[in-house]
């Protein structure tokens, strides 16, 4: 049977197939629209993953009848006037689109509306980070912004199937709390990697204030956590950012809200007010940390037979020290997926479909799920191009390059690419099927030395969170022979690593893609499948 | 795979039902009034906006 997996209507838009239980392919809409974290219908994800074939059956992650009795009394309950203008855009936007979805789908893919089955989110996206854990049985912490009506669900994988054990219900949302968060610190709702990025400049000061907007309880019979709805307007979320979801109790407890315009100074000298956001971020990391550790506990109790935790979700994105706190809380192992988001609903739900009696077990093969392609023709542009015409392509700031020259091989050995790395130079690494996730597994890299981390960085833009990655012979030999060769030569085992795009623009997709980011930035040499091509300065 | 006749009325008709089925199953009967005047009123909309001497004061308003 093939299904057709759909992630729709929030952040991260996606599309998986699943055939006979195996994921075949998978893709967020952002890689081929490059526009980050794009929520609209993923036409050109789910062109990429049929492939001109026809689904059998289409799953989507959420209901949309759920989500729109969420949002139509969350509405009501936003004070008026206040939220008079959410109201009406929340119900021009549901009522005029969001809720018509299986008409709107079945359309689209000319499909028996019939044939389309929603899956509630947390269950979408319990179940796809247990096929990336290639796990059948363990438990799963969902911590979500508000999917349906569950914001944070626990759920069992037992030979029985996949239940929810506890659920924390909107409005009390880690995930929307991060986004308000998010969106006080200036950066956008969806962006909550930001938040542990900054959270690295701060030091915990505002976490006692935070700890009466966020209240964990130890009692069992209460939810393990609530928020003061004093301090949260989240009905208004559909107005940012014209509007703040936000009230005047939380910006009297942290102050006026940043503006977004005005550049993080972050790592170099800083004033007391832009010490002030890095310390809300990290007074926020620490109290979210507790709510987790609450959740954990419980979880630890859940009645799963095994003794691992997948811990997914949009906070997963904004939670450094999740994992040491789950097995802090009892847990032997824990397993984030690449993709913790809503996309990962896609694959989710229709591995939840797509089960069949004799094969229940269902595996990701790897994150390399995404689109592979043809890059001589882009190798060939590449070749043919007047550098001096590259400088009005050039990102102000970057290294001068006029007078350039290109140096091309064939076939660059690991050696080859770790004396790049040796010489300081900032590598970028396309090859092959792109990643699913939002970050880069290897086929869409920057790499650089331990030394030239900075150039990296700065490539790369923005404050970014690079948590260690464990790269292995099995999951992907060319990036570990490379880090193998590069060890030899200098005796450190490790290299720098960060995902192959600009600061606020989606990873890599297509070669072209990443000749353009090379063009622009001042990336030294890129890998372009079997090609290798070097900037020479004056 | 194709759509059958009249797929769209059964699939809008099967939205509306899940609507009060899940305000129900909420305990949230007293929006079900709200909903239904909403529903109503995008229903006479979306009719209206089918009529082509209408449609232009109509789109303005979705």
């Amino acid at each position: 049977m093939r299904v057709l997996g759909l992630a729709l209507g929030d952040a991260g838009a996606a599309a998986a197939l699943v055939e006979d239980g195996i994921v075949v392919a998978a893709a967020t809409e952002e890689r081929f629209s490059r526009q980050r974290l794009d929520p609209n219908y993923p036409a050109q994800a789910v062109e990429f993953v049929l492939g001109g074939r026809s689904p059998d059956v289409v799953a989507a992650s959420g209901e949309p009848t759920e989500r729109f009795t969420r949002v139509l009394t969350a509405s009501l309950a936003s004070p008026f006037p206040a939220g008079a203008g959410a109201f009406v855009r929340n119900m021009k936007a549901w009522i005029g689109h969001h809720l018509w979805t299986r008409d709107s789908v079945s359309r689209r893919l000319d499909v028996d509306p019939d044939r389309i089955t929603f899956v509630p989110r947390d269950r979408a996206l319990a179940k796809h980070a247990l096929a990336a854990a290639g796990w059948e049985q363990g438990t799963v912490v969902v911590a979500d912004t508000a999917g349906d009506w569950a914001c944070t669900s626990t759920l069992a994988m037992t030979p029985a199937g996949l239940r929810v054990v506890e659920s924390v219900a909107y409005p009390h949302s880690l995930g929307l709390f991060a986004a308000t968060i998010a969106g006080l610190l200036g950066f956008a709702l969806d962006d909550l990697e930001r938040l542990p990025a900054l959270a690295g400049f701060g030091r915990p000061v505002y976490a006692t204030r935070m700890r009466r907007m966020l209240v964990v309880a130890t009692d069992p019979g209460k939810p393990a956590y609530t928020l003061d709805p004093a301090m949260f307007d989240f009905a208004r979320l559909a107005e940012w950012p014209r509007s703040s979801p936000w009230t005047g109790g939380l910006t009297d407890q942290l102050g006026a809200p940043r503006d977004a315009r005005r550049p993080l100074p972050f790592p170099g000298p800083v004033e007391a007010e832009d010490q002030r956001y890095a310390d809300i971020a990290a007074s926020f990391v620490v109290v979210v940390e507790e709510a987790l550790t609450e959740v954990f506990k419980r979880a630890a109790t859940a009645g799963a037979p095994s003794a691992g935790l997948c811990f997914t979700g949009p906070v997963a994105a904004c939670a450094p020290g999740a994992a040491r706190m789950a097995v802090a809380a009892g847990f032997g192992e824990v397993f984030i997926p690449d993709e913790p988001g809503p996309a990962g609903g896609a694959v989710g739900a229709a591995l939840i479909v797509g089960a069949t009696p004799d094969r229940a077990d269902s595996r990701m093969a790897g994150p390399f799920l995404g689109q592979a392609y043809d890059e001589r023709a882009d190798v060939l542009a590449l070749m043919q191009m007047d550098t001096t015409w590259w400088q009005r392509w050039r990102k102000p700031g970057s290294r001068p390059i006029r007078g350039a020259r290109l140096e091309f091989c064939d076939a660059p050995s690991p050696a080859m690419v770790a004396e790049e790395l040796v010489a300081g130079r900032v590598v970028g690494w396309c090859r092959g099927a792109f990643e699913w996730g939002p970050h880069a597994r290897g086929h869409r890299s920057l790499l650089a030395g331990p030394e030239s981390a900075p150039a990296l960085l700065a490539v790369r833009g923005q404050p970014a969170w690079c948590p260690v990655e464990l790269v292995t012979q099995s999951a992907d030999p060319a990036l570990n022979d490379v880090i193998a060769a590069h060890a030899v030569i200098t005796g450190i085992v490790g290299l720098a690593h960060a995902d192959l795009c600009e600061d606020d623009a989606p990873l890599v997709a297509s070669p072209a893609d990443a000749v353009l980011l090379f063009m622009r930035t001042d990336v030294d040499t890129l890998i372009l499948g079997n090609t290798l091509c070097r900037k020479l300065y004056p | 795979m194709s759509r059958p006749a009249g797929a769209s009325l059964r699939a809008i008709t099967g939205t509306v039902r899940d609507v009060f089925q899940s305000l129900r199953q909420h305990r949230l009967g007293w929006a079900l009034p709200i909903a239904l005047v909403l529903l109503t009123l995008a229903g006479i909309l979306a009719l209206l906006a089918l009529v082509p001497a209408i449609a232009p004061f109509i789109y303005p308003v979705l």
